[in-house]
């Protein structure tokens, strides 16, 4: 007997702390559901508004219930205002109920509208933030790794919004400031005037509304997540309506009649999709449509409740109106139409989240710090391996010392490393096994930042950016942006000084022509560009000098122009040159022949045709054609 | 444009929706605006059951008053249900449309036989916004079931109204400065939009540098990455300003007309109250005016809404109807039409054909006579610039010469239907395209009706000299093409000789065109391939193949039967290799220029 009375109430707190443990739990659910991260961008995004928003909220969720209140009182005074006239007090009433009435019917009329508008400028804010934030957790790693990575990709698909109708975080915010916030504030207001009535017809109303609006919400929560299960068909589909539509491919498309092909391949992938997903919607409409009929039984009773007690007097005309108006407001919560949007678009913010937990900093700790002159002694690769992920090794077990200064040319047949090389030596990426070093450092020991300041290329792929003719050769180097002189000469020594300064606004047109006063460049110009952009960096204090196929857009004279200036472009300079043109190659003062990822033969020109390898074999194989027609002659 | 033309544009905009929407869904629309006009009649009944509750309740009747209250908890009940089967109907029936207007956008872009989209920026900008706007205009067709919502609503507050009083007709005078206001909202957002599309087309285009592993080299190399964000935060700066603008004055707009319309209605039912204190009228009708007003003024916000969205959607559907005239109007084949010949007895001629591209000044072929004989190997060489690769445009039918004819056999190539033509050329072109497919897939979609014949891709592959490619690692021509999926990525060499292969998987062709076919291969590929030219253009020369070859190779040209050199979109020599190195011009200068680079 003592024993149970004194286990009560160690069990009740059991149980209590038991419930708080649960309750804490579903607590910390639902503060990481989807649209609660996506809520908690708003603050992050533009706090000023957010402000606004919460305050036009209130107003929005407390002058209907109020008008409601206005309505009772106006109809309620007015049986007694018919007997004793406008005049009377009972008339005033009636007035002064009315002149609530009418200011608030107006507060309810403008306060949406002005909720819309900042819900508006707020949910593009918020928009914007999530891809300001995608921008930086792409640029964070050092590697390009992340980038090549499908998963990335499937996340950027994902940030970007979901479904066919692509609904993303703005979306998402704008339905939850606008409609569902307002809609449960609504309800609690009115449930708090209906309470006065019954609290058990109030009761009797939240649950059938609440069991109500779970199934309705949990259908578009498995729909939200089916689909991101589908990122890679959705992107597929994606691929396929580029590939149709897009300008680069509009020559194959036509040669090739694929366009109908392409529309019957996107539609299967749009397909095995949205299949599963109307099933689920069926199911979820089918709940809702239940939970509909369980929310009109519960009204019927309610209703029936407040004629009868009107009709008998119980109360009055004006409280019969203002509870019955309460009743039905309750309801509105659960057909708001909002889950939609909510649940699809803010599926962006776990992605998003995933997408900087995946790109956050690696610890770059007791990192070397590199000379200016950096490298001054030689640029070396010792026994370096390299795979992409966890493919076959496409460097293996390569070598091979350049001497500061010095030029080298890389050949190779296609597919032997030759650009996986360079790569390694800007530090794209870091090799698998092996290491690069500046002399004698290690560059994973170098802060990636440093020692790509030493580091000026031109890529095979080189970029076009669609700005300015400033921007895309001062990015070379920024810190030189403003120097006219250092553009000048880069461009100069690229050789498309002329044409940039042909252009309708010279350095500030933008070298694409959707953008206003925009002028197209050819290939060869472009490619010109990009090669200034990389002595753009040699003007701000670049040592080493990459030239990855710098020529390939280059019709024959261009290309002797360039290779005849080849040692003023490279004087002083560490320089690594990759290209298939042998007579260019020539010029390099070592020629390195890769094979398979490793090295074959290096040396001199003249030493390589001596030793009569690959190399001279390939040489040949050029020049024996000029030949066979100089023999002909 | 007068108020009869945009009467008229916005039915036609109504009826191109209507048929998109019953074209691809029609179960599914019919379903949702029944459940649409089921909602709002039982809505509308709700509001007349408050009414009767009342009524009855302030007359004692206790039965009457709960029938009444049975009446509107079931009105109310069947209004939700149809709610939520529409909220579930109309996202389907969206997604269907979306599907039909992509097949759509494919088909009418391709069936524009020219490139102009390809060459000329504006009409690129024009496709891409068609494109942009596919998803607006496949949300568009809920303004179907809006519209009848709307109407149904309007018409029953509006006889519910004038049955306690035909003066509140008048009220409707107040909706017309709520649509002049609406109409000035969306003036407003147009203007901004015009204003902000550049900004945001280049913010776009920052955006996908950044998520882009080939731009990614670069960012790092040179340090870019807080540079681009600046200027994708400069721009985001730029386009809320617009934006902003355009949101407050709209609603500083809609907020008057609100006004106006609800002070003119708070009159009235503060006109209503009175006669109601007065004894005139009953306390059920004062109920049903002040609760009618919610649906009244919700009627007209929703014909305001859809007043304020048409402009919007015309707008989208106007460039829809602009692609559709577009690829309607194309230039068609001459009459009567000729389909290409089997074989070719004589060649293809250029009869003094001149070209200018739309919307520019300068010629890019001028004059340019020249004979491509039947199983000939002809060379095509020529400076950046000099209109090699238009030439070749013009021989796919990307273009129609500004002046001259093309003859194939004699026949004018104008004269035949286009895709015929296309099915007997097989061509690479410079910037071909990588088809991140299955290895397999990337070749055989060369020739679609072929796809899936393994052994042939395995052959083409092979003449291409890229029957390495056919062992790739892991699953050889089953192989998933693309880091973006996943799969394995190539070697700027590896996907030239894919698409090389792809261009031979074609059968039978009469013309084959090789656009710098080795530009990205190595010398021993390279060299490999030309053997195989040679045998290649041989082996067709019995049908009356014609193969013409672009190359900055001289070393390649050579070994072609006839040299074409193009100087500014002139032919300037056509010879043998021969002869036009005797002859001491152009031609024998660069190959100069190159050949003393193996000296």
């Amino acid at each position: 007997m003592t024993g149970a009375a004194a286990a009560m109430p160690r069990r009740l707190g059991t149980i209590s702390r038991r419930g708080l443990a649960r309750a804490l739990c579903w607590a910390k659910v639902r503060w990481d559901a989807p649209i609660m991260q996506c809520a908690r961008l708003l603050p992050e995004a533009c706090p000023v508004l957010t402000a606004v928003l919460a305050a036009l909220t209130f107003v929005n969720a407390v002058a209907p219930a109020a008008t409601i209140v206005a309505t009772g009182l106006m109809v309620g005074s007015l049986p007694a205002t018919v007997h004793a006239g406008l005049a009377s007090a009972a008339g005033h009433r009636t007035l002064m109920a009315l002149g609530f009435w009418a200011g608030l019917m107006m507060l309810g009329e403008i306060c949406p509208r002005l909720l819309t508008a900042t819900a508006d400028s707020a949910s593009s804010r918020v928009e914007s933030r999530v891809q300001e934030r995608v921008i930086v957790a792409l640029n964070r790693p050092w590697s390009i790794a992340h980038l090549e990575d499908p998963r990335t990709a499937d996340l950027l698909s994902q940030v970007s919004g979901l479904g066919v109708g692509a609904v993303g975080p703005g979306a998402a915010v704008s339905a939850l400031v606008t409609t569902r916030i307002p809609m449960i504030l609504r309800s609690v207001v009115s449930g708090a005037l209906l309470f006065a009535y019954s609290w058990p017809a109030t009761l009797l109303l939240f649950a059938v509304q609440f069991v109500f609006v779970r199934q309705i919400r949990r259908s578009w929560v498995d729909d939200a997540k089916t689909l991101l299960g589908k990122t890679e068909t959705v992107r597929r589909a994606d691929y396929y309506r580029d590939l149709a539509l897009g300008a680069a491919t509009a020559k194959e498309m036509r040669m090739l009649s694929l366009s109908d092909w392409l529309g019957g391949r996107l539609e299967r992938e749009w397909m095995t999709g949205l299949l599963q997903e109307w099933r689920q919607r069926r199911r979820g409409m089918i709940a809702g449509v239940a939970g509909a009929i369980g929310m009109s039984l519960a009204g019927l009773a309610v209703y029936g409740l407040l004629a009868g007690d009107a009709a008998r007097g119980v109360i009055t005309i004006g409280a019969l109106i203002i509870y019955l108006r309460a009743a039905q407001a309750i309801g509105g919560w659960g057909l708001s139409g909002a889950d939609y949007a909510i649940e699809y678009g803010s599926a962006a913010l776990p992605a998003l989240r995933e997408l900087e937990a995946r790109t956050a900093d690696v610890s770059l700790a007791a990192l070397k710090t590199l000379p200016i002159d950096a490298p001054s002694r030689e640029v070396r690769f010792d026994n370096v391996t390299f795979a992409y992920g966890a493919g076959v090794p496409v460097l293996r077990d390569l070598s091979l010392s350049v001497p500061a200064g010095s030029s080298l040319a890389i050949v190779g047949l296609n597919g032997a490393g030759k650009t996986t090389l360079v790569k390694l030596l800007a530090r794209l990426y870091d090799p698998t096994s092996g290491a690069v070093t500046i002399d004698g450092v290690d560059l994973r020991d170098v802060d990636p930042a440093v020692w790509r300041g030493q580091v000026a290329a031109i890529f095979q792929d080189f970029l076009r950016f669609g700005l300015s003719a400033r921007d895309n050769i001062g990015f070379g180097g920024l810190e030189l942006a403003a120097d006219e002189g250092a553009l000048e000469r880069a461009a100069g020594k690229a050789g498309v000084i002329d044409r940039i300064r042909a252009l309708p606004k010279g350095w500030d047109t933008p070298l694409m022509r959707q953008f206003t006063d925009g002028a197209d460049l050819s290939g060869g110009e472009w490619q010109r560009v990009g090669l200034a952009r990389a002595l753009m960096a040699v003007e701000a204090g670049a040592r080493l000098l990459i030239l990855d196929e710098p020529t390939a857009a280059l019709d024959g004279r261009a290309e002797a122009e360039l290779y005849d200036r080849f040692l003023e472009l490279t004087r002083g300079l560490t320089t690594i040159l990759i290209s298939h043109r042998f007579s260019t190659v020539r010029r390099a003062d070592r020629i390195c022949v890769l094979d398979q990822g490793s090295v074959l033969e290096l040396g001199s020109h003249v030493e390589l045709m001596t030793l009569g390898g690959k190399y001279a074999e390939l040489f040949t194989l050029q020049s024996q054609r000029f030949a066979e027609a100089e023999a002909a002659k | 444009m007068t108020a009869l033309e945009k009467v008229r544009g916005a039915a036609r905009s109504l009826a191109t929706i209507t048929k998109l929407g019953f074209g691809a869904a029609p179960a599914r629309m019919s379903l949702a605006i029944l459940a649409e006009l089921v909602g709002a009649g039982f809505a509308l009944g709700s509001t007349y059951a408050i009414k009767f509750i009342v009524q009855e309740a302030a007359a004692r009747h206790v039965l009457g008053a709960v029938w009444a209250a049975v009446a509107l908890a079931l009105t109310a009940g069947v209004s939700a249900v149809a709610y939520l089967v529409y909220g579930s109907l109309a996202p389907k029936a969206i997604e269907l449309v979306t599907l039909r207007l992509d097949h759509e956008l494919i088909r009418l872009t391709n069936r524009i036989p020219t490139l102009e989209y390809h060459d000329r920026p504006a009409f690129a900008d024009k496709l891409a916004l068609v494109r942009q706007s596919r998803q607006a205009l496949a949300g568009s067709i809920q303004v179907i079931g809006l519209s009848s919502r709307t109407a149904l609503l309007s018409v029953g507050a509006i006889a519910i109204m004038a049955s306690i009083d035909l003066r509140f007709l008048l009220l409707l005078l107040f909706a017309v400065p709520r649509i002049f206001a609406g109409v000035r909202a969306q003036k407003l957002t147009r203007a901004s939009q015009d204003a902000y599309a550049e900004p945001v087309r280049l913010r776009a285009h920052v955006y996908g540098l950044v998520a882009s592993a080939t731009a990614g080299k670069e960012i790092r190399v040179f340090g870019l990455q807080k540079a681009l964000t600046d200027r994708f935060l400069g721009l985001t700066m730029q386009i809320r300003r617009e934006r902003d603008r355009a949101n407050w004055g709209g609603a500083g707009w809609l907020i008057l007309g609100d006004a106006a319309f609800m002070g003119a209605y708070v009159a009235a039912i503060g006109w209503v109250v009175i006669r109601a204190a007065r004894g005139e009228i009953g306390v059920g009708d004062v109920v049903l005016t002040a609760t009618m007003a919610a649906v009244l003024v919700g009627a007209i916000a929703l014909v305001v809404l859809i007043g304020q969205y048409l402009p919007t959607l015309m707008l989208t559907i106007e460039r829809f109807h602009w692609l559709e005239d577009y690829a309607q109007a194309a230039p068609e084949a001459i009459k009567p039409q000729t389909p290409p010949p089997a074989v070719l007895a004589r060649g293809i001629e250029m009869d003094s054909v001149s070209f200018a591209y739309p919307d520019r000044d300068v010629s890019a072929l001028s004059d340019v006579s020249l004979t491509l004989p039947a199983g000939g190997v002809i060379a095509l060489v020529g400076e950046n610039g000099s209109g090699k690769s238009t030439l070749v445009k013009l021989l796919c039918g990307f273009y129609r010469p500004t002046a001259g004819r093309m003859l194939v056999d004699g026949q004018d190539l104008a004269a035949m239907p286009m895709e015929a033509w296309r099915s007997r050329v097989c061509a690479t072109f410079q910037d071909y395209a990588n088809f991140e497919l299955l290895l397999h897939e990337s070749i055989g979609v060369g020739e679609i009706a072929r796809l899936g014949r393994k052994d042939l891709v395995a052959q083409a592959l092979d003449r291409a000299g890229g029957s390495a490619l056919a062992g790739l690692q892991p699953d050889g021509l089953d192989t998933l093409l693309g880091r973006k999926w996943g799969g394995t990525e190539l070697s700027g060499g590896q996907w030239q000789k894919l698409a090389l292969a792809r261009a031979l998987f074609r059968e039978g062709p009469l013309l084959v065109v090789f656009d710098e076919p080795s530009a990205a291969l190595d010398a021993a590929a390279e060299h490999e391939m030309f053997a195989r030219f040679a045998t290649e253009a041989r082996s067709g020369a019995a049908a009356g193949r014609v193969t013409l070859l672009i190359s900055h190779r001289f070393s390649t040209v050579r070994m072609a039967d006839a040299i074409a050199v193009l100087d500014k979109g002139r032919l300037k020599e056509f010879g043998t290799h021969k002869a036009l190195m005797a002859n001491g011009g152009l031609y024998a200068e660069l190959y100069e220029l190159q050949a003393t680079g193996y000296r």
